[in-house]
């Protein structure tokens, strides 16, 4: 039914999964792969520039995995500032943006340098620029610092070209790129002596690999920009981590390629002794001079190579400053830098104070540092950032994997980020042997961003509309006391889960923590929960005064999608060591064994686990404990000499024989020292019957109350049958407690394999 | 063919084989996620793993 007289608005939805590949690609072919590849000769060889490219694609897409799942789980993020902020807290998302601000204006830098570069060598090849009245270098830095003006004023006036259009200029850059790459192909087969160029295949020794890897980095940033379209695209939980993972395979296959062409592109001749010498001694410029030659006519091949590079680098150009200028505001917004950098222009409803800023640390490091140093700044700060996003996939997935709706979960988890971020450690490491300037620029950023979020941000920061209430929750404890949760949702077992609870946690000395699940619809962003938190509230205040007087106490209000999952998640973080829950009995959904809600925290839950059913106010006397030798047994009378009545109360182990050779007394000798009542109140009983629930369920009439351990056959093995203390908890008509025991370790093991 | 020149290309193949089977099993799975359902880490592993 629609609501009257209220209007709602949405966004169009009209990028494909081409549009959205091809804004990657476009991004990623910037300026690192021209200016990387006459480097990368010169430093590492014909074999070190196109294996370069190629690891460096593998360390890519690692990273691009992780964008892509941590993307589909956060649909709402900006990116590593919002991951950062998920994953680990204020501290280091602030840290997140603010070496974004820095990579993604020095990638500017870098574009504008690029575009200065082969612009002026084009207009030299001409003869035009005999009249210059300073250096060439001089008159680069002049070029630089006027494409960066001219793009920052673009971006101050709002325009930016759109997903469509930008896709058909991305697609103008790879016909070129590839096209290179054809030739180059085409060259050799008909040629083969061109591949004697490639030996000595890595003339200057392996490490210099690593050193060109960490360089040329840069040239494969720009697939992580894919996310900022989730708004504008179709079916983005697919589209979005396809087109990032395309989008490196791509560019990776393209590069490896363009760089062998280049390699196979010059020949020896009384000029050219040795081509890759010749190659790399005109560094920067190695790519256009050796394309040039590849290419019929030199000024062909160099017209070429120039309207490539001038149409990649101005894109990339823009598009960086319009990122830098997005981390600063969100920097500004969040007042974690000072708030004139979130002002708004009145007039082109611009962040122009963030854009200024930009625009000052673009100029100053275009117009300061020679392009390597520029580059290689620039991908040390990347691979500073990535690493960080590698990280936080990894704490997101272990610590909220069962809280986040995911659209890609990444295979062979964690090893691409394990792997992913010691590679990047690496190469950042060995970027040193490239530019020490950038080595002291990127350390001495951090350091900055460190002081300035220690003594200006933290005190005051503040919390924006999206930040999920769920992630603000207090520190996790310290200290090693017993810790016993109690999930409170249903008014009407508040009372029975607060008797309860007092029994256990007298015996265990513990500290209670009260948990109340709110369940938000999907619709609803969970910063607007709080409408649906009255439901429960009467039964968290009433279990509060039962509790507060005798034991350490804590509340803690949870909003969340899925209870289940809210409840384990809380669990994992409050590092609790019991958790205690009520259930209604018999669930009416045929997918679950007990409920939707008790069958994940059976299963999943990383602690004891006490789930109680109608044991209201009793005081129980007579106490059943059916055993079979599973492993939630010695828990199940624990916690039945627990809940028996201290001084009249009789716990009987019970066991159906003649299925399996389990030994109830010795299983009783070797336990009856973790139980709280005396020895002499604990009896065991075999009887032969053929079918263990019934049997159990007739013993039961007896007793006041019955304790059964969990299965402890994984889901797999199990058939189709239901368990027996299954059946028992669904039929049984007494006061009932199903336990199952923390298990550490293997319950992660069984998590994940 | 020298040893370095070996070595060198043993890498860079592995590599490129490595980078193709990556990016054919994630498709596959965004694929398989997008028919069924998202749901949480766990959910979409069993899904994917056929346990149910």
């Amino acid at each position: 039914m629609a609501d009257k007289g209220r209007v709602t608005a949405e966004l169009s939805r009209d990028l494909t999964l081409f549009h959205i590949t091809m804004m990657g690609l476009g991004m990623m072919i910037g300026a690192g792969v021209f200016i990387g590849i006459g480097i990368s000769i010169r430093e590492s060889g014909p074999g070190g520039v196109v294996l370069s490219f190629t690891l460096n694609g593998l360390i890519a897409l690692f990273t691009a995995m992780s964008f892509a799942e941590l993307s589909s789980a956060i649909p709402r993020a900006g990116g590593a500032y919002n991951f950062a902020r998920i994953g680990f807290g204020r501290g280091t998302s602030f840290l997140a943006g603010w070496m974004e601000w820095f990579a993604s204006s020095v990638a500017g830098s870098l574009y504008a340098c690029v575009f200065a570069t082969y612009t002026l060598e084009f207009l030299a090849r001409l003869g035009l620029l005999g009249w210059l009245p300073f250096s060439l270098d001089a008159a680069e830095r002049g070029v630089a610092l006027v494409i960066a003006v001219f793009f920052i004023y673009i971006n101050y006036r709002g325009a930016s070209e759109t997903g469509k259009v930008g896709a058909f200029f991305t697609l103008g850059q790879m016909v070129f790129v590839v096209g290179i790459a054809v030739v180059g192909i085409v060259v050799a087969i008909a040629d083969p002596t061109r591949l004697e160029n490639f030996q000595p295949f890595m003339p200057h020794g392996w490490h210099k690999l690593l050193v060109t890897m960490g360089f040329i980095y840069v040239a494969f940033e720009g697939f992580e920009v894919i996310a900022q379209a989730g708004d504008e695209t179709i079916d983005p939980k697919r589209n979005i981590p396809k087109a990032m993972i395309y989008s490196v395979f791509i560019v990776t296959v393209v590069y490896a390629l363009v760089s062998f062409a280049t390699v196979v592109a010059v020949k020896p001749s009384p000029d050219i002794a040795n081509p890759i010498e010749w190659i790399g001694s005109h560094g920067k410029k190695g790519f256009g001079a050796a394309v040039a030659a590849l290419l019929p006519g030199k000024f062909l091949g160099y017209l070429l190579v120039t309207l490539a590079v001038v149409f990649s680098s101005t894109s990339a150009l823009n598009a960086t400053i319009y990122s830098a200028t997005r981390a600063s505001y969100a920097l500004g917004r969040d007042r974690m830098l000072p708030a004139i950098f979130a002002r708004i222009s009145p007039k082109t409803n611009t962040p122009y104070m963030a854009l200024a800023f930009t625009g000052a640390l673009v100029i100053l490091v275009a117009v300061a540092l020679p392009t390597e140093d520029v580059a290689s700044s620039a991908s040390i700060m990347f691979l500073f950032l990535f690493f960080l996003v590698n990280v936080c996939v990894i704490k997101i997935r272990l610590n909220m994997g069962d809280e986040l709706s995911y659209g890609f979960v990444m295979p062979l988890f964690p090893i691409p980020p394990v792997l992913a971020i010691a590679a990047q450690a690496v190469l950042a490491v060995w970027l040193v042997h490239m530019s020490f300037i950038a080595w002291i620029l990127a350390p001495v950023w951090i350091f900055a961003g460190l002081a300035i979020y220690q003594f200006y941000s933290k005190s005051r920061a503040v919390a924006t509309a999206d930040e999920i209430r769920v992630f603000e929750e207090e520190a996790a404890p310290e200290g090693d006391e017993y810790r016993v949760m109690v999930a409170v949702a249903n008014p009407r077992n508040a009372l029975e889960l607060v008797l309860n609870t007092y029994k256990l946690c007298g015996a265990k000395d513990a500290r209670v923590e009260l948990l109340h699940m709110v369940p938000v619809p999907d619709q609803v962003p969970l910063s607007d929960a709080e409408q649906y938190m009255d439901v429960g509230k009467e039964a968290m205040v009433e279990a509060m005064l039962y509790l507060a007087p005798q034991f350490p106490l804590s509340t803690t209000i949870r909003y969340c999608r899925s209870i289940a999952r809210g409840i384990i998640s809380a669990v994992r973080r409050r590092k609790a060591d019991m958790l205690i829950m009520g259930w209604h009995g018999e669930t009416q959904a045929r997918a679950f064994r007990l409920g939707s809600t008790i069958d994940p925290v059976i299963e999943r839950a990383p602690c004891n686990v006490v789930i109680l059913k109608d044991c209201g106010k009793r005081d129980f006397r007579r106490v059943l404990v059916p055993l079979a030798g599973g492993p939630n047994g010695a828990f199940a009378l624990e916690v039945a000499s627990i809940l028996a009545h201290p001084d009249e109360g009789q716990v009987v182990a019970f066991t159906v024989g003649g299925h399996r050779k389990f030994d109830i007394g010795a299983f009783l000798a070797d336990h009856v020292g973790e139980m709280h009542l005396p020895p002499d109140r604990v009896e065991a009983k075999v009887v032969a019957a053929p079918n263990v629930a019934d049997s159990i369920l007739k013993e039961a009439e007896a007793y006041d109350l019955i304790v059964i351990g969990c299965t402890g056959q994984p889901p797999a093995l199990r058939f189709g049958r239901d368990p027996v203390p299954d059946i028992v908890a669904r039929r049984c008509q007494k006061p009932l407690v199903m336990v199952r025991a923390g298990v550490g370790i293997s319950s992660f093991v069984r998590r994940w394999v | 063919m020298d040893t370095e020149l070996a070595v060198g290309l043993s890498v860079g193949v592995a590599a490129l084989v490595l980078l193709t089977v990556l990016v054919v099993w994630c498709r596959q799975r965004i694929e398989h996620i997008a028919r069924g359902k998202a749901g949480t880490a766990r959910e979409i592993l069993r899904d994917l793993h056929g346990g149910g």
